[in-house]
């Protein structure tokens, strides 16, 4: 396990290596000078020499993208080229927003979909069973911000009980109205969250209920419910895992997406304001802190898993297990952090 | 005393008139030993899973099953749950799938010993020991502490005979318990369970398709052929004068064994 | 009785019941193709010109007039959706198009890899693609090359990439490990010849699952960036952009978003069902808990 936990960091620390210079890199194939357009068009040669100094850009490549790694392990992100300011600073202002509301999505989500997944699974010859998966099944096919706009109409204009969008200008200094504020965007993501995992529930908990060892412990003279408990929730428990991590992973893709929608100032705002500008720093940040987040989710996902499953521990090195539903693509918003693929 | 009578019992599938099994009856006396052979798709392991209650949901029992004196086709699944373990257990053909993969091999002995003898602490871990002495099992620390993946085949079905044994059952039901495993391993396995039904004083329902291997530890024999008996005696009286066509079947694929020299297949393990 | 006890021989059923058309082929064929349809004959025919503000109703109800309404210049919404219909196959083709390609090369290259190394950093490079979701693929590609149909089309192509050369990986590996491969291998085939013969014959079924699903992620995903501005720049019509204008103007004129919501769940879903529909025509048994 020692031994696994140290090539399986090793590997994270690679992948993250690859990430960052495929973002950092694809981002300096952009023609044109940033200094130029920073110092303003009557800047002297002086002048757009130091703030090429400033900038870094002044030298090769290979060096700003060192610097670039460097700096994030003190926290320095670089300076947006829009607003002269330090990108850490800023990111830290939105992850406020975001992680709160990425965070409670994926919680609320996670409440939804274990009973109704169980319900999908173990009801699943009965109207009730059925009923969930069908209405799931039409939920994967619906586009996120569109849940979005249809929540503003009936329950921020039609009977306003929440505000249409915004975020209050002192963030969290009135917890209540932010709190309002987000009520609408994390119902909204949760609600295209759970439609995804009630079908990836289902699939794992199907899977267990028609284990030979289930029948093995009813055959000793457990109960069918206390065969479940005593084998079943722990077997489950390793799919479930890589479900939870890609859907954590999910949650903050979609609070990207979903923070427009709402104009909520968090990450996914500035992302996107960053792409309209080109803002080169803000893009390069923000598109690897969300790739190495994904990235470390599942490791730790790997992790866990060998925790409990005892036979991953020799086998291959991404080995993840999932849910035979997991192996396609689920076109969940369009948008998710796909899944690893391989069964033991 | 008659442990299990079974009485025109038939199995089918809910909504299907096509019955599995049909005008299934035999019974069963405290010590006896019987046989159940017949090729896969013959109804035998679903007529072994009937015994206990445990048909899935879409399989439908008529007839009567009285299992020490519990009417097992109208019992609740509370009465069944009272009965299935302390009367009659079962043991499973594929052992890595009957086992929980990711529960250490001891505690899933001690599950049964808890639940019917009320053993827990030192005295579980004392008999989880002698379980696996009893079923020749080397180093028992080191297997009771062993995942199932990392014992063999032959050691996995010992693990699961142990596990039949912490219940102390009247009858044990065995279903192909050697079919999954290498041929020298099987031999063990059939003089362990011999030797075990014997100083248990148990009754065996053993199942399997292949005649050598029941004619070594059953006296009675019932021969099943898509769903019914076909034939009923005495294992030794079968082999000389088998009546039906399907015994004879099964008595010159047995010769075949016997007289091809050599068993070129070897049998893929997992 | 076999099957009640030990592992299930899973290809069995596979003969018998091949080739049946099955309901969720029938459904998903039939909403792709009103769609398809609809996109097509917008070439031929639409009720205004999409540039025509009209009569200048604005954020009209629909009418015998206008079908589905009129957006807030007076324009015709359902000749919008008939051309945004086409771009959304557009995309969908291309992006699905460019998926396969690249994951079906890289997929197979990495399978045929002879070293352990070549496979593995195969499977590592596919891990940080999978972390690259489509969302994050598009930001990066229009900070590049623009906002435009191509780059909506290279970013979902590149980042759906990543499952089907997973996929393709995972499955040919299975068939160059079987027997008759090995000796095909034996007999001096050459590798291309194993891939061509052997390896896509057998598992284009699966692949081909994998596409319809990733055109249906495409779809979503073309709306989402059209939403964000991040698609095909107006005067494009775009159902992603329809819902954006309507946004705005939701309390007034609530067909104008539900009207595109709801073709986009149709045509998604009429893939999702299309991906069943195969699935369960090349391999019933995958459908039994069904």
């Amino acid at each position: 396990m020692r031994r696994y936990m140290i090539r399986r960091m090793a590997l994270l620390t690679l992948s993250a290596l690859l990430a960052s210079s495929a973002v950092f890199f694809l981002l300096r194939t952009l023609p044109g000078d940033a200094a130029l357009s920073m110092a303003g068009l009557e800047a002297t040669p002086e002048q757009i020499q130091a703030t090429r100094q400033q900038l870094g850009t002044d030298k090769p490549l290979w060096i700003q993208y060192f610097r670039w790694i460097g700096g994030m392990f003190h926290g320095d992100f670089g300076i947006s080229y829009l607003s002269k300011l330090p990108v850490a600073a800023e990111i830290g202002r939105r992850l406020a927003v975001t992680l709160p509301l990425s965070l409670s999505a994926f919680c609320l989500a996670t409440l939804i979909s274990f009973p109704l997944g169980i319900i999908a699974a173990v009801r699943r010859k009965r109207p009730v069973g059925i009923g969930v998966s069908a209405v799931s099944s039409m939920g994967v096919a619906v586009p996120v911000f569109w849940v979005g706009i249809i929540l503003i109409w009936l329950f921020a204009l039609a009977v306003p009980i929440f505000p249409a969008g915004g975020f209050p200008l002192d963030g969290w200094a009135d917890p209540w109205a932010a709190v309002r504020s987000l009520v609408l965007p994390v119902v909204t993501i949760a609600i295209v969250m759970s439609s995804t995992l009630i079908r990836y529930i289902r699939s794992a908990i199907l899977d267990i209920l028609g284990q030979d060892y289930l029948r093995t412990a009813r055959s000793l003279g457990y109960s069918a419910r206390a065969a479940r408990w005593r084998h079943g929730v722990r077997n489950a428990a390793v799919p479930l895992v890589a479900i939870m991590s890609f859907e954590l992973s999910t949650s903050l893709l979609g609070a990207v997406v979903i923070e427009n929608v709402f104009a909520i100032p968090g990450l996914g705002a500035m992302l996107l304001s960053g792409v309209i500008n080109r803002d080169l720093p803000v893009v390069q940040d923000i598109v690897f802190l969300i790739t190495f987040f994904v990235l470390f989710i599942g490791f730790l996902a790997d992790i866990v898993q060998r925790i409990i499953d005892p036979r991953l521990r020799g086998g291959s090195i991404d080995q993840r297990v999932v849910p035979d539903a997991m192996s396609e693509e689920e076109p969940s918003m369009g948008l998710r952090a796909e899944s690893g693929r391989s069964k033991s | 005393m008659t442990l299990l009578t079974v009485e025109n019992m038939s199995i089918s599938l809910t909504g299907s008139g096509r019955p599995l099994t049909e005008g299934i009856s035999f019974s069963l006396g405290k010590g006896d030993r019987l046989g159940l052979i017949g090729e896969s798709g013959s109804g035998k392991s679903i007529t072994a899973l009937a015994l206990l209650g445990l048909l899935p949901g879409s399989m439908r029992v008529t007839g009567r099953i009285v299992l020490a004196g519990t009417e097992v086709t109208n019992s609740s699944e509370s009465e069944l749950v009272r009965i299935r373990g302390s009367k009659a257990t079962m043991v499973f053909q594929e052992p890595l799938s009957a086992l929980d993969p990711l529960m250490r091999v001891g505690r899933q002995i001690a599950g049964p010993l808890k639940l019917h003898r009320g053993l827990v602490g030192d005295a579980s871990q004392r008999e989880i020991r002698a379980l696996l002495h009893r079923v020749q099992l080397p180093e028992p620390g080191r297997i009771a502490a062993s995942f199932p993946h990392e014992l063999s085949g032959g050691q996995r079905q010992r693990i699961a005979i142990a596990m039949a044994l912490a219940c102390k059952p009247e009858i044990l039901i065995a279903d192909e318990p050697t079919t999954a495993l290498d041929v020298t391993v099987q031999g063990e396995i059939l003089s362990l369970l011999d030797e075990l039904v014997t100083e248990e004083g148990m009754s065996l329902i053993f199942i399997t398709h292949d005649l050598p291997v029941i004619s070594r530890v059953v006296r009675r024999l019932l021969v099943m052929q898509d769903g019914r008996i076909v034939e009923d005696g005495s294992t030794a009286g079968i082999i000389a004068s088998p009546q039906h066509a399907e015994t004879k079947k099964l008595i010159e694929a047995a010769r075949l064994v016997t007289v091809v020299p050599y068993v070129s297949e070897r049998r893929g393990a997992k | 009785m076999s099957g009640t006890t030990g592992g299930r021989p899973k290809e069995q059923a596979y003969e018998s019941s091949r080739l049946r058309v099955n309901s969720s082929l029938i459904i998903g064929g039939a909403l792709v193709s009103i769609i398809l349809a609809i996109a097509l004959v917008s070439f031929l025919w639409t009720p205004y010109d999409p540039s025509d503000t009209g009569e200048g109703i604005r954020l009209g109800a629909p009418s015998t007039a206008h079908w589905t309404g009129t957006d807030k210049l007076g324009r015709d919404l359902f000749t919008q959706l008939m051309i945004g219909a086409r771009l959304a196959f557009v995309v969908a083709i291309g992006s699905t198009a460019v998926a396969g390609i690249i994951g079906i090369t890289l997929g197979l290259l990495a399978a045929s890899a002879k070293t352990r190394i070549v496979d593995e950093s195969f499977t590592y490079f596919f891990d940080v693609l999978i972390a690259f979701p489509t969302i994050l693929m598009a930001m990066l590609v229009v900070t590049i090359r623009g906002a435009s149909i191509s780059s909506a089309i290279l970013a979902i192509g590149i980042s759906g990439s990543a499952i089907v050369s997973r996929l393709c990986r995972i499955s040919a590996t299975r068939i160059l490990g079987t027997d008759y491969v090995k000796a095909a291998i034996a007999c001096g085939t050459s590798r291309p010849a194993i891939v061509f013969r052997h390896v896509l014959p057998n598992i284009y079924p699966l692949l081909l699952v994998q596409l319809t699903l990733v055109a249906a992620g495409a779809i979503l995903a073309e709306a989402s960036l059209a939403y964000l501005g991040l698609g095909a720049p107006p005067p494009q019509a775009s159902w992603g952009r329809m819902l954006l204008e309507a946004q705005g103007s939701v309390m007034r004129a609530p067909w104008g978003a539900i009207v595109p919501g709801l073709t986009i769940v149709t045509i998604v879903m009429g893939f999702n069902f299309l991906g069943d529909g195969i699935r369960e025509l090349l391999d019933p048994e995958m459908r039994k808990d069904e």
